[in-house]
This record gives C-alpha cells, structure tokens and sequence, in this order.
C-alpha cells in the first residue's frame, strides 16, 4: 500500500523503516517476510522500477547538452554535478533545497528517493573479515567491534544469495568467498597486469570485481545487458537496487506500506515505558506533521542523515540527543580514500579488442599490513580498484593535428591503458564528527547538519604508499607514460559514510550493541553505516544488508520472546 | 611529484601581480558577446568541418556540431569560457582578414589550412603543465576548446557514434578479448 499527503493511514505499526536505500530496503522487506506489518518511510518521491527510470533507454544524442550539465545548474547544484552527469541527475539530491554546512570541505551526496543511493551505487560487494574486525582491538583506534566474521558470514551468504552478486572466489583468509554467480571476465591488459603482478609480486593478485549485477537471470532479473548505464536504473533489472528487488519483494507480502515525501524529524522517547513510541514525520510536500508508533523502529536514513535525526531527538531522557549516553553520537565519521593510484598505457595486444560495456573493473584485494608489522608505515590497508581499456575519442581527441588524419585516429582503437586507484581504510577518529546547528535552518525547519571531517596523517601516509605500488606494478608490467596520481579529493568523497553511531560492547563508548540496538533503547535498531566501528577498506554496502538482515532476524526473535 | 611541484612555485612566483591584472584587464569583465557567436554558426560549422571532415563517413557538419558547440558555449560554459571562445573567433577572424583579406568562410581550403594549422601551433606552451596553469588563470584557448567541443559533439553525435565511430546501444554479452575487426572503429561509449 502506498499513502501520500492526507490520506488517512493507521498510525499504528508493527515496525517502521525510516529510509529506503540499499539498507532500508532490506529492512523493510526482511520485517514483512517475518509477517510485521511496517511503515517504510522516504523522504523523497517514489520511484516505481523501470517505469520512473525515464532516460534508462535515452543515447548521448538524446540530451540536449549531451550529457553535460547547464553552467546554471552547476552553479546551483556544485556537488551534486560533480557526481551526476544527465542521465543520472534526478537520482542524485539537489544542493539548494538540501544545504548542509562544511565545517572542512565535505562532499555529501545523496540519492533523496525511494530506493535511496542504491539505484545509483557503485555495487561492488565485498566481504569484511576478521583482520577488519578485530583491527580496532589490535591497534587501539576506536573501540573493539562487538562481533567478528562468523557472527555475520551466515548472513553475507543469505544476502548474497538473494541480491546476486557475480565474482571469482579467490582463497583469501582476509577478503571471504562468497556465495557468487559466474564472475565477469578480465580483458587482455587486465589478464596481462594479473601475470605481471603474480609474477613480480607473489603475494598480490588481480581478481574480477565482485559485484551486484546479473551474470544469468536472477530472482526474476536480469541478466546485465553490458551497457553500463547502471546509475540511470536498469530496465533489465541487471543489477540490485531496492527499487528492483526488496521493495517489490517486500510489497508481495501485503504487510509494506510506503510512505514517500516524509521526513523523519525525530524519534519520539516514551519515558514510561523507556523505548521508543514511533517517530514524527514531516509531509515534504503539505508541510503537516503526522506521528507514527510501532514496536520495533529500524533507522536506515543514511550514515550522516540517521545522526542528525538522533540528535534531534531530544528529551530529558536523553538531552543530548537519542541514545547518546557515550556522547559518541555524531562522531567517528568515517569514509574511505580513493584519491590515489596510477595510470599508464600498454603497446602489446594491439590486434585484441573486446565487445560490450562491462559494469565494472577489477580488484587487487589488500596486500599491505595483513599480518602485524611494526616497521609499516601506517596502519590498516587499502585494495586497488581500476579498470583496463584501449583508448576512446575522449582521450584521441587530444592529439595533435586536424582534418581527415587526425579523424582517422580519433575514431580507431588506441592503446590500451589502465587505470587504477587505492580504495583506503581510515581510522575513527572522534573528532570527525557531524552535529546540528540549531541557528540555521532548512526549508522543512529542521536544523542543518554540520560537517567536520578530514583525512589525516595515517590516510595521508597511506595514500604514498598507494601511489607508489600502483605506479610500480604497472611499471613491472612493461606500462608506458606511467602517471601517479592523488587527486586529493575531500571527505565524502568515495560516498563511503561510515560509523556515527558505532557498534561496541560498552555502553559508555558506542551508541549500539552487538544486535544495532541502541544500548538503552532496545526496540531501536541502526543498521546503516552509521553502526559501523571501523571502515575497513572494502566498500561496505554489502555489510550493511547482512547487519541489516542479521538485526531483523534478532529483533522478531526478541518481540516473540516478550524482550522489546 | 616532486619535479611537478617545484614548478608549480616557480610558476607562481613568475606571474607578478601586475602581470595578472594586466591579463584581467586585457581580457575584461564585460558580458560576453553571445550575439557575435550566434552570427558566427556558418564559420563554426566550417571550422568544425576542417578538423573532423566528411570521408568516408559523416564529417562534423553531417552531425550538426556547430548547433551544440554553440549551445555548449551558450548554456554550458562559464563566462570566461564564453568571454575567451567569442574573442578568440574575433581574433581569427581578425587574422583571416590581415593574411588571407577574407572572412574565414570566404577562405579558400587552402587558406583554412593554413589558418588552423597556425592555431594548432600557437595554442598553448609546449608544457603540460604551463598549459594546465594557463587554463585555470586564464581560461582554456579559443582553438583547444573549439577542437574539444567538434570532438565531443561529433563522437555524442547520432551520425557521428553510429557512422564514424561504432555505437553497441544493447551489448548484451561482454567479450573480453576478441580479435580487431580489419577497419576495426572505436566504441562510441564507454
């Protein structure tokens, strides 16, 4: 069921979902399977699969500029174009009704839509294992994770399964094997870089990435057509996104109802009872505020998002925000790096070429730190991700020269090349931190979210070291014109936000328990990247679902037990 | 690294401030001249033309590169992308008229070959990294952007990614590693 503006709902819920990205949207559907009747909420419109991916099918000629933004709507939207081009734009949020304040600069790019960042995510799925999870106990930084690999490599395998997720299982202690459908296959320059990097370097490889699209028909999807246009939502259905998978698996129940344009403003504390009653919305578009109640509450909104709805929640319970007794709600924020690589072309394989727009590059799982060195030069690791292929127009069309030459090279396969970069781990540092600033406002009246984040002396360290082995290994591997890289790019960069409301087994220095519950509030779950303690280096949105559908599993076992 | 940083500052330390505001100065601030451009569309479209020509596909004005390298200046660029573009195509025009005694549409092949193969040389310093500093203080060079825009606006083109380059709309199966085609065209996207 659906229900927007004044339509009169029951306001009463077994559970309610607040966000419906790659997180909420597992939440959702795992709390429906389990017979809950849930509210899922999103505050922004809906977005019906294949029928509101309205450029899905459109070729470059079909826009006006091509795919190249307006000088206005650059000006207007100076974060959101710098990771949107005009196929994808309507997924990604618009800068001037959502301002957020950069204490340092901070790119926070969101996807205000039902299905969240996960119609335009990246779909890497990578595992965590223990050499991440027991990282912050060995080091010192931040706090011990309350649970390690096998506490959640049951629940990977049931989301992997579910989603699809294509990938070459490699035999690595640190980076699992999962549960994949055939991998999507290296190009002659990256088999060449494999060898190499075998070769010269016998504890590193190069693997296929593992990610969430189809390679064969999959829970009533795909396969993925190569077109690679993934960020425009797919009408094959050849990747998961909420919208393609747990939102419809979700509805087929009967138990979801979908609330689009409702902003969470707070979570509502009931001092009698000390759990949480259920939330208050704000209708985006009438501007009316309605309460909704339920049992269990599942926040989802976002690793920055999900904070500032937590400090906002204030009561003389929990004045300085909900469940903020350790005073770490808003901090250890957290995102990876991936400013830093090399990039260089190849002159063999000129008769070898290759069909198709494969949606993704390659791997080389992490290599530095993996047992304890006290000589290294930073803490914790990085992978490196990039892709191999022969050079396009875009890189012909700055040769030199004009006329009938200068075409003919432009529309020929150049030389092959790679490109690659190191995706980091950073460490939870306190004092990257999110909080509200109460003075400013936005449109819905809400206080803005304040941004203090910056890499520091261990990423920074790190990101060296990337430059260096990257522009190595492709050197070994017989590369010309060999260019490292750092680009510098700020924090948020990488869309990797992480760990606001941390996991931790001591009440006093994390915000959630081992199962995402809030420590003194047991009927409210966090199982977005705000719950995690550290980043490690894998993209985490794989993470993410498993905790997520880890955590419903626990909190129906815990209603059925009388415990919430 | 290293070597590229050190000449950053030696650069930067070069550029006087006076240098700078006389460059301001020369170049203005007043609004761009938007009119001139859209007068210019024919000496665009020929000049698109002389950079990627009909053979034996579509050339730049089969595909109408000179409508979207005006709307790209016109809606797509900053003002002192459009400041920089107009008052290079003066200055060509300019430099048509004082060697060649003609308006660049009025030019013989001959003399638009030369012409451009004057601009070709003359945009930009031979470093890369001058060149990158040059871009940011002043703005990218009238004929670099021309050739960037008939590029891009020829390869996003219908004609020009289905005829002059190899467009795949639905892949449907990657092939890795398959043998180069003899005439072998580039895929127009990515």
């Amino acid at each position: 069921m659906y229900i927007s503006g004044k339509s009169k709902i029951e306001a009463t819920f077994d559970a309610i979902v607040v966000g419906s990205g790659i997180s909420g949207g597992w939440a959702a559907m795992e709390l429906c399977k389990k017979g809950m009747k849930t509210l899922l909420l999103e505050r922004g419109r809906d977005v019906k699969h294949i029928q509101d991916y309205p450029t899905a099918n459109l070729k470059p000629w079909d826009f006006g500029l091509r795919l190249n933004f307006s000088e206005q709507e650059k000006q207007n939207n100076p974060k959101k174009t710098q990771y949107a081009d005009a196929g994808s734009q309507s997924f990604f949020a618009n800068d001037v009704d959502h301002p957020y304040l950069e204490e340092k600069p901070f790119n926070w790019i969101r996807g205000y839509q039902v299905g969240g960042r996960s119609l335009t995510w990246g779909r890497q799925c990578y595992r965590l294992s223990d050499l991440d999870f027991a990282a912050n106990k060995k080091d010192g930084h931040g706090v011990d994770w309350p649970i390690r690999y096998r506490d959640i490599a049951p629940w990977y395998s049931y989301v992997e399964n579910f989603i699809g997720v294509s990938g070459q299982n490699e035999n690595l202690g640190h980076l699992p094997d999962g549960s994949f459908l055939p991998p999507m296959e290296l190009n002659c320059i990256e088999n060449h870089l494999n060898n190499s990097i075998k070769k010269h370097n016998g504890d590193r490889l190069l693997t296929i990435a593992r990610v969430a699209n189809l390679t064969k028909g999959w829970d009533g999807r795909g396969p993925c057509q190569n077109r690679n246009l993934c960020t425009r939502g797919c009408p094959y259905g050849g990747y998961f996104s909420s919208n393609s998978s747990t939102i419809p698996a979700a509805f087929q129940t009967g138990n979801l109802t979908l609330r689009p344009y409702s902003i969470v403003s707070e979570i509502i504390y009931d001092n009698k009872s000390g759990k949480a009653s259920g939330v208050r919305v704000i209708d985006t578009l009438t501007m009316e505020t309605f309460e909704y109640s339920a049992k269990v509450i599942f926040l989802n909104a976002s690793t920055i998002a999900t904070a500032g709805i937590m400090l906002n929640s204030k009561s003389s319970r929990f004045p300085d925000g909900f469940g903020n007794d350790s005073g770490e709600l808003g901090h250890n924020l957290m995102d990876h790096h991936s400013s830093a690589g090399a990039q260089g072309t190849h002159s063999s394989f000129q008769d070898s070429y290759y069909k198709g727009r494969r949606p993704c590059g390659f791997l080389i799982p992490r290599f530095r730190n993996l047992v304890p060195d006290t000589n290294a030069a930073f803490l914790r690791g990085y992978n490196i991700q990039g892709d191999g292929e022969r050079y396009g127009w875009q890189e012909m069309g700055r040769n030199a020269g004009f006329g009938a030459d200068f075409k003919k090279q432009l529309t020929r396969p150049g030389e092959w090349s790679v490109w690659m970069a190191g995706w980091g781990e950073c460490l939870p540092y306190h004092d990257n931190r999110v909080s509200l600033d109460n003075d400013k406002k936005d449109k819905w009246g809400l206080p803005l979210i304040k941004i203090d984040f910056e890499f520091k002396e261990n990423e920074k360290k790190m990101m060296a070291d990337i430059q260096h082995t990257s522009q190595q290994m492709l050197a070994d591997a017989g590369f010309n014109n060999i260019d490292s890289f750092n680009y510098k790019t700020v924090g948020g960069g990488t869309v990797h936000e992480m760990g606001t409301a941390r996991m931790g087994e001591d009440p006093k220095t994390s915000v959630l328990n081992g199962n995402n519950q809030i420590h003194a509030v047991k009927n409210v779950f966090i199982t977005d990247g705000s719950c995690m303690t550290s980043s490690a280096c894998q993209n985490p949105s794989l993470t993410y679902m498993a905790l997520t559908a880890r955590a419903c599993n626990y909190a129906v076992e815990e209603l059925k037990k009388n415990n919430l | 690294m290293n070597r590229r940083t050190s000449l950053k500052y030696l650069l930067g330390a070069g550029l006087s401030g006076s240098a700078i505001v006389a460059v301001y100065k020369f170049t203005g601030w007043e609004s761009p001249d938007i009119e001139y451009l859209a007068g210019k569309q024919p000496t665009i479209a020929e000049l698109a033309e002389m950079i990627i020509p009909r053979t034996d596909t579509p050339g730049a004005k089969d595909a109408r590169v000179d409508q979207f390298i005006i709307r790209m200046i016109t809606e797509g660029s900053d003002k002192k992308t459009q400041r920089n573009f107009i008052k290079g195509l003066k200055q060509l025009e300019q430099y048509a008229l004082n060697y060649y005694e003609n308006e660049f549409i009025n030019c013989s092949y001959k003399s638009r070959y030369q012409i451009l193969s004057y601009y070709e040389k003359s945009s930009g310093y031979s470093s890369a990294i001058l060149n990158k500093i040059s871009n940011r203080l002043l703005g990218k060079p009238f004929f670099i952007k021309l050739k960037e825009l008939t590029v891009e606006g020829y390869c996003t083109s219908e004609v020009g990614a289905m005829q002059g380059l190899a467009f795949d709309y639905v892949p449907g199966d990657y092939l890795a590693c398959t043998p180069l085609q003899l005439n072998q065209k580039s895929w127009a996207t990515k």
